[in-house]
């Protein structure tokens, strides 16, 4: 027969042992959820950041394209006009001049002057882009880059593009115009070809046959100011939910593709 | 069967030993250690039914003073904090030297209950402290697939209950005149359930072998 207080002393180990473990067991739980917990307000913290970022980087792009829509109007309007008045003046002056041809040279200058100007205002603000849309933007550019790089510039497209927001066009557009002047400048390209692909998610490629590039060496690149063009483009790519693929196996030349979601952007339209 | 259970976990962590992480390593040297320290005094009660050598001595002062360093090693490759290791080794020195005393002076001719329940106590802190940081660095989705936590969770559970029966044992055995039957019941059945928990962390970590134990 056991001894009855040592059985009652067993139990109470015995209850003892149970609690602690109980204890131990609720410490485990409580990690377990708690972990969980965090993890949400982790995620939710990422997301609001996500957030906040984004609406950063459209305010600094809307800023950037509100003081280009300034800077392109003043130069048109203003500098332009003024220099327009000047070469009607100096036409009229060569009129009352004895040697008419004299100035010639300087109107030569003057007109050069004013087709710079045209031409700075359009690059900073294309106003085919606000009228006629992206396509025909699209086919401008690469016609005004051919006309003043002496590079063969093509510019194809596949399909009918559906109708965009005029902030997302004008994203667009800036991404090809950057993606242009980067194998135009750093490229030694002979030929460039611009792809649009209309469907979802909507394509854009610009393929050169130049010496081609190694986006993080330039992305990396500071000092140049070249990593900052490609900055700005992967920005606007991310502000569009699109996504950029550069070729970088090509031994020659490179391409870059843009693909942008439309369904999303329709649906909201 | 708790031995078993601790040779089974052992066998399981010592696989290609050379190319695991070094948490496993210890644990696999603290199994091993286990189950070595109660083959050892299985053999001596083996050959003679009347020992002169206490086979508690062996599973008990040997084992608790010596496996606390394994542990010790093996939490501060589970816990990954660099500020730990001058706390362990402060730890292990004052636990050492506590077991010695203990032994020598406090509880010479009984079961060394203190020193269990003080290996107890360092478990539980070491266990907290790594579910601290578990809290604090959130590296998984799912807590749950981590083999590391149910390595220490076997431990927790185990040593949490153990504590208890240390606790009293010392107790049982002067006033009551206790036979131990009962105390090592307690401490087998709490071993298996520890190490069951603990072997399936261990194969866990085969399964995924892609733990943050191993990164």
């Amino acid at each position: 027969m056991p001894d009855p207080r040592l059985t009652q002393i067993y139990l109470i180990v015995a209850i003892g042992i149970v609690t602690v473990m109980g204890m131990a067991g609720s410490i485990i739980i409580f990690v377990v959820f708690y972990q969980k917990r965090m993890l949400r307000e982790q995620m939710k913290r990422q997301v609001l950041e996500y957030e906040y970022q984004q609406k950063m980087l459209q305010a600094e792009l809307d800023s950037q394209e509100t003081e280009r829509r300034r800077l392109a109007a003043d130069l048109h309007d203003s500098i332009g006009g003024m220099l327009s008045t000047i070469r009607v003046g100096l036409s009229t002056m060569a009129r009352l001049l004895p040697e008419p041809h004299a100035i010639d040279q300087t109107k030569q200058m003057l007109d050069d002057t004013i087709t710079s100007v045209r031409r700075i205002s359009r690059d900073l603000m294309p106003s085919t882009l606000e009228k006629f849309g992206l396509v025909n933007a699209l086919t401008e550019l690469c016609e005004r880059f051919e006309a003043t790089s002496q590079i063969n510039i093509e510019y194809k497209q596949e399909g009918e593009l559906p109708s965009l927001d005029k902030t997302r066009e004008l994203m667009i557009f800036r991404i090809v115009q950057e993606l242009l002047n980067n194998a135009i400048k750093h490229a030694q390209a002979s030929r460039i070809t611009v792809t649009l692909k209309a469907g979802e998610p909507l394509e854009v490629s610009v393929e050169d046959d130049g010496i081609g590039f190694d986006p993080e060496a330039f992305k990396k690149d500071t000092s140049s100011g070249k990593g900052l063009g490609l900055f700005n483009i992967e920005n606007r790519a991310r502000l569009l939910g699109g996504k950029l693929e550069y070729t970088k196996n090509k031994t020659s030349g490179s391409e870059t593709i843009l693909t942008v979601p439309v369904l999303h952007e329709q649906q909201k339209v | 069967m708790s031995a078993v259970i601790a040779a089974v976990v052992a066998a399981l962590a010592m696989r290609r030993l050379n190319c695991q992480p070094k948490a496993i390593f210890w644990l696999a040297i603290v199994f091993l250690f286990s189950f070595l320290c109660d083959l050892a005094s299985f053999i001596i009660v083996f050959l003679d039914e009347q020992p002169r050598i206490n086979p508690n001595i062996v599973s008990q002062f040997g084992y608790h003073t010596i496996a606390v360093i394994f542990e010790s090693a093996m939490f501060y490759w589970l816990i990954k904090w660099r500020g730990l290791k001058p706390v362990i080794v402060v730890i292990c020195i004052g636990y050492v030297l506590f077991a010695i005393v203990n032994f020598l002076f406090l509880q010479k001719t009984s079961f060394t209950s203190f020193t269990s329940a003080c290996h107890s106590l360092i478990v539980l802190f070491y266990s907290v402290l790594f579910y601290y940081k578990l809290l604090k660095d959130l590296p998984a989705q799912q807590v749950q697939s981590l083999p590391e936590f149910w390595i220490v969770s076997g431990f927790f559970f185990s040593f949490a209950g153990k504590l208890v029966v240390y606790t009293v044992t010392h107790f049982l055995l002067i006033y009551l005149k206790d036979n131990m039957i009962m105390i090592w019941t307690f401490h087998n059945l709490l071993s298996i359930f520890g190490n069951g928990l603990s072997g399936y962390g261990v194969w866990l970590h085969y399964r995924h072998n892609h733990s943050v134990l191993s990164s």
